[in-house]
């Protein structure tokens, strides 16, 4: 067994209610940005029978074990878990594609993760939609959360739900906004920031721009934020700061130009 | 049927001799013992006697004041049994009142009851010798109302605002009062019955128990004093039981006369915001410090009140067909359904930025909003 070196370790759970809203891609993406800043990380799938995080991050052809395996027994941790292509800090830990999401149990998949403390600085635990046993199970582990949202009506009234569950376990979630549109946002056509915290009142992580990049980043298997042209992906990189604890505050967004900040800093 | 055999009846047929019209309550001002005036004397004041003798361990060296129900007592009546009583028994009459019947739905309506079948059991009676007839008289409020009543724990302060929250989450989400032990949310985060968590049988969670009913009765224990009778047939039964379902909503819902139109005792009120999912179900007023967000339901038997943004579905007067004149108040109105009793509005779903605090009431079939003026909003009832 290695020695390794650690501090505490913090095991967050990534979900949303609404399905299709960024789970998955934020899971990936900060489990990197993590990475990138030397914190070894692990990035799990929770989402047991249509796994995707494999998928996202480029390592579907190296899977062997999967998380079931390990909840059941039937693998060591250490046999289960992938190393990434391009980071030696960040490990995949798959789920199964072949079962669903009642085989395991909410303290089976506790004492799995439970395995991984003495290994990593950060387990991020992607959900799957919804907030049945699937989401059950990812958040059996879990020592905090990150909600992610889309600025649209539905996803918020389901993250709102997820809210009041994640409060009911103890939980105080944290929010990331994906895919808000500041021009949608500036004429009117979508909600703010602003709106969005006024309905949920949570501690925002990170809002993050719609990207074309991030969908290509997802088709190729390469986590957005090795793409340092992507405002997506320096987004990412600064909520893996915010958590790790540095204070750096969220831009507004829509003040890209230089005009822009100019205007609004002399009150025209 | 003899009058006097029951069936299902616990107790022999000399148990309920001699046992009448009567019940006790205990008061603010003391021990009340009702008696129904249509009831002939001749059989009131041995039954009367009889049911004090039966309890003179209690009742002796105290007062009572008899409240006559529906008419006024035989002349003389209240004389010569008070003596009676003060020397047999050392029980005290401190007084005698009428009371409307139709003020205490709990004694009215057997009281008509009474006269059907007295008639029959008069001339039984002097055939049997058995004296009058019981009419089952239990305390329909407390138990035949058709919606269970919740329970609240008794602590009416809270040193902290943890405190607060911790015990708002004991009577919302029936959680226990630890936060990691609770890993499921029994009735707050879902609708009423989904995903009841099992571990948390203690608490009961949000609607397992039984309220303390707010009239005058309070703090009376009044399993002690209840007699209890039967109708001997079916037709008896059935419009015995047509008139409890009758007095039940009369009380659940307020008669015009309810002092919680004007001063509701039982206001529960809710300190955090609701969130999408959960649900508040109350026979009386409800008070939310916080918002109510969209997939929120509030029922609520009286009023409600939201200091803050009312963006779920809010149900006021929601045992009363025609909502017995409720209003629901929020601060911010921008609900995604109003219901005050069985009226239901949409919100509009237009841009709604009005910033003033809006009471929303009925108004003939329509649900009509206006701003709120703390002069007018109590007058309309």
């Amino acid at each position: 067994m290695t020695v390794t070196k650690k501090t505490e370790c913090e095991v967050i759970v990534i979900t949303s209610g609404k399905g299709g809203v960024g789970k998955t891609t934020t899971t990936a993406s900060l489990g990197a940005a993590l990475a990138l800043k030397g914190k070894r990380t692990l990035v799990v799938d929770a989402d047991i029978g249509l796994r995707n995080l494999d998928v996202i991050m480029g390592l579907e052809n190296r899977i062997v074990f999967n998380l079931v395996d390990v909840a059941k027994g039937a693998c060591k941790s250490s046999q289960a878990i992938i190393k990434s292509k391009r980071s030696n800090n960040l490990y995949l830990l798959p789920a199964s594609q072949t079962d669903d999401k009642d085989v395991v149990s909410e303290e089976e998949i506790r004492l799995a993760i439970d395995q991984f403390r003495r290994e990593f600085h950060f387990v991020l635990i992607d959900s799957p939609a919804g907030i049945e046993q699937g989401f059950r199970n990812a958040c059996a582990a879990a020592d905090s959360a990150i909600i992610v949202a889309t600025p649209e009506v539905a996803s918020i009234r389901d993250a709102d739900r997820v809210v009041g569950l994640l409060a009911a376990k103890g939980i105080e979630p944290r929010l990331i906004i994906n895919r808000l549109d500041a021009e949608m946002v500036r004429r009117g056509d979508m909600l703010s920031v602003e709106d969005v915290q006024d309905i949920l009142g949570i501690e925002l992580v990170g809002v993050i721009e719609r990207d074309e990049a991030v969908i290509i980043a997802a088709n190729t298997g390469e986590p957005v934020v090795y793409n340092h042209k992507s405002r997506a992906g320096e987004a990412f990189s600064r909520i893996a700061s915010r958590v790790c604890g540095e204070p750096i505050p969220i831009p507004r967004i829509g003040e890209t130009s230089l005009w822009g900040r100019l205007s609004r800093r002399l009150g025209i | 049927m003899q009058s006097g055999e029951l069936p299902g009846e616990e107790g022999s047929a000399d148990e309920l001799r001699g046992v009448g019209i009567i019940t006790a309550r205990g008061t603010s001002e003391g021990l009340v013992i009702r008696l129904d005036s249509r009831v002939v004397a001749d059989e009131l004041e041995p039954a009367l006697l009889d049911f004090i003798s039966s309890r003179r361990g209690f009742l002796s060296g105290n007062d009572v004041t008899l409240e006559w129900i529906g008419g006024e007592p035989v002349d003389g009546f209240v004389s010569r049994v008070s003596e009676r009583i003060l020397q047999e028994y050392g029980v005290t009459v401190r007084g005698s009142r009428r009371r409307e019947a139709d003020a205490k739905p709990g004694v009215a309506a057997p009281a008509k009851q009474v006269d059907v079948r007295l008639g029959r059991s008069s001339s039984e009676r002097s055939e049997s010798g058995i004296s009058a007839r019981v009419v089952q008289k239990r305390n329909l409020s407390s138990s035949t109302t058709s919606k269970p009543l919740e329970l609240r724990p008794g602590r009416s302060s809270d040193s902290r605002p943890e405190d607060g929250r911790e015990r708002l989450k004991q009577r919302i989400r029936g959680a226990p009062s630890t936060r990691r032990s609770a890993d499921e949310d029994s009735i707050f985060g879902d609708a009423i019955g989904e995903e009841a968590d099992d571990k948390n049988s203690a608490s009961g969670g949000l609607f397992g128990g039984f309220d303390a009913i707010s009239s005058d009765d309070r703090g009376a224990d009044d399993s002690v004093f209840e007699e209890r009778g039967a109708g001997d047939d079916s037709e008896g039964r059935d419009e015995l039981a047509k008139s409890r379902a009758l007095r039940a909503s009369r009380e659940a819902l307020g008669a015009a006369r309810d002092p919680s139109l004007w001063d509701d005792a039982d206001t529960r009120a809710i300190v955090g915001t609701l969130r999408s999912g959960q649900r508040v179900e109350s026979e009386h007023s409800v008070l939310v410090l916080g918002d109510v967000n969209s997939g929120a339901e509030i029922s609520a038997g009286g009023d409600i009140i939201v200091l803050g943004s009312l963006r779920g579905v809010a149900h006021a007067g929601a045992y009363d067909e025609t909502g017995g004149g409720r209003i629901i108040l929020a601060l911010d109105l921008q609900p995604t359904q109003l219901r005050i009793g069985s009226t239901i509005s949409r919100g509009n779903s237009g841009s709604h930025k009005v910033l003033t605090p809006e009471v929303a009431r009925v108004e003939g079939n329509l649900i009509v909003v206006e701003p709120y003026q703390a002069r007018t909003v109590g007058r309309r009832r």
